[in-house]
């Protein structure tokens, strides 16, 4: 019994580890990049004097 | 003992002082108050999910983790995975944070104004504050364990340090707002996730799996790895634990103000979807660096003369102060700092904006301009970062800490919840359930130890009540409260609800 639970709670931290792994690459290079595209917006509006900004509806989409 | 050295004290203030330099460079983007609390709603996916995993997993959340790894070995796993698939289902469904997105609303008690009136809101709102900053009291006191024992530093020194620490975020949290959070939360997503994928790695590495597993059942045998049979959990703590897991991703506020910084609900349903592998490893990771610590400590009590029955909150640091090189030790550890700033900036950020938004500037008539309102929301972070050091300080917390935390933030979330699902996605839930759901939902400080010491001093009754059972059933009571309240006072013009397609026009 204490075997299976083991060997359950060991595969789960491995897949959980290797899950994370890859979000954490995909999202740091990701991320970056939203980063990047949310201050070259702002600058655009604070180089407008704020009436630049794009305002999102409240749906967003 | 530690291997904490030059190199690391290096890493760790360079660290720090970028993020200092992010904050007040962050400043030139803040023109309004939407800018400050959810960075214009301009959140994507990608950033999205590293500023709500960098806010959640924070070093107090690995801290308590690991405690639970400490006491309750393979079996403290069942939170983890609670957590996760509790948000993955979030994430699929929308459930409770989609329909509050497309409400548009910043913060859960505007949800209530609209929904059930200004005074819900204004209730809510006090509520949601009190028991948000009573749950950030034990922080500062976790945050200095950490460094004390990863550091091998003498405790009069670290007060200096965490106040130091403390003053660091108060100061680039009032200067960016949620812009600093989202570029600082990035940073240390990047620096924690790979930090903690080598410790672990690191770890079995150095312990081996084989005996990481044996030494686990030696100590506490079936109980060890079976949630249920665990004399540290059991099947109502696992209720408990599947319910929080709800909580944290859908009904706490600052997880819920990252789905209404979303760009848009499909980016919502996206970062909810991806972020449950972080609410999985937030304490997954943790739980079991504590348990190698439990494992390592057996095999060398020199090195942990508290003993194993108590001391639960220093044997992670401790164990990586002697596990990792130096070098990784520091950056780990900048990473762990950088969590606790971040996890502090968000929270500051959310309950001083929760207190302007929600409670004063209802109450007068919301009448405050803009700038008053940002003045007001820097002013209360800075009072509430000085509650937080008292509190901290003379608190004695008498509980584990993952429980006196769940017991504090079940003074607003019990009722939160009922007002959430029932307003929602019930039409009849009406104004005088909600007032009652929310005030039943206080009873909740019951779970304190300290609470229940006072009430057998004072009143002679003995109260032993664990901190599930007063969470369970707290809930069950603000429920049952909403419910009843509706059906017996409904509002007076009926069919108050929000339509049927959440975007919260309230018909009458």
């Amino acid at each position: 019994m204490i075997g299976s639970w083991a060997t359950f709670w060991g595969w789960t931290l491995g897949i959980s580890l290797v899950l994370f792994a890859v979000i954490s690459v995909v999202v740091t290079i990701g991320g970056y990049r939203d980063i990047r595209s949310l201050l070259e917006k702002d600058e655009g509006a604070i180089d407008d004097g704020g009436g630049g900004r794009t305002d999102e509806s409240a749906d967003g989409e | 003992m530690s291997q904490f050295a030059n190199l690391d004290w290096a890493i760790v203030i360079l660290y720090l002082l970028g993020s200092a330099a992010i904050g007040i460079w962050s400043r030139r983007y803040i023109k309004d108050m939407s800018d400050f609390v959810v960075a214009g709603r301009s959140l994507k996916s990608h950033l999205g999910i590293a500023t709500m995993i960098g806010t959640e997993l924070g070093l107090v959340t690995v801290m308590f983790a690991a405690e639970k790894g400490f006491t309750g070995g393979f079996a403290a796993f069942h939170i983890a995975v609670s957590a996760g698939i509790v948000c993955l289902v979030v994430g699929w469904s929308g459930f409770i944070v989609v329909p509050l997105r497309r409400m548009g609303v910043m913060t859960i008690p505007e949800f209530y104004e609209r929904r059930f009136g200004r005074g819900v809101r204004i209730l809510g709102g006090l509520l949601l504050a009190f028991s948000g900053i009573l749950n950030m009291g034990m922080f500062l006191k976790a945050g200095s364990i950490f460094v004390v024992e990863v550091t091998g530093l003498e405790g009069t020194t670290i007060k200096w340090v965490m106040t130091a620490l403390l003053g660091l975020v108060l100061f680039y949290t009032i200067l960016g707002g949620m812009f600093s959070i989202v570029l600082t939360d990035y940073v240390q997503f990047v620096v924690l996730s790979f930090g903690l994928i080598a410790t672990t790695l690191f770890a079995i590495n150095e312990l081996g799996w084989e005996h990481i597993v044996s030494g686990v059942e030696a100590l506490k045998g079936a109980g060890g790895f079976d949630p249920i049979a665990s004399e540290a959990f059991g099947l109502d703590y696992v209720i408990w634990m599947i319910f929080l897991g709800l909580v944290s991703c859908a009904i706490w506020q600052t997880a819920v103000m990252r789905a209404c910084a979303a760009r848009s609900v499909e980016d919502v349903k996206r970062i909810y979807a991806w972020s449950s592998i972080g609410f999985l490893i937030r304490f997954l990771v943790p739980n079991f660096l504590g348990l190698c610590a439990l494992v390592y400590f057996t095999d060398n009590p020199g090195f942990f003369p508290e003993g194993l029955e108590g001391g639960g909150l220093k044997a992670m640091p401790r164990f990586l102060g002697i596990l990792l090189p130096s070098g990784l030790l520091g950056l780990v550890v900048a990473g762990m700092l950088a969590a606790f700033m971040s996890t502090h900036d968000s929270y500051l950020l959310c309950w001083s904006s929760v207190l302007t938004q929600d409670v004063i500037a209802p109450l007068g008539g919301d009448r405050m301009s803009t700038a008053s309102r940002l003045k007001l929301t820097r002013l209360l972070i800075f009072a509430i970062g000085i509650f937080l050091l008292t509190w901290s300080l003379w608190y004695e917390l008498g509980q584990d800490l993952w429980d006196y935390m769940a017991i504090t933030g079940a003074i607003y979330f019990t009722g939160a919840f009922a007002l959430l699902v029932a307003g929602l996605y019930w039409k009849s839930a009406s104004r005088a359930g909600a007032y009652l759901a929310l005030l039943v939902g206080t009873s909740a400080v019951l779970g304190l130890k300290p609470v229940q010491k006072a009430i057998k001093a004072n009143l002679g009754i003995e109260v032993e009540w664990d901190a599930e059972i007063i969470g369970i059933s707290t809930v069950a009571a603000s429920t049952l409260m909403m419910i009843l309240g509706s059906l017996l006072f409904p509002d007076r013009a009926t069919g108050e609800s929000v339509d049927e397609t959440g975007k919260g026009e309230v018909t009458a």
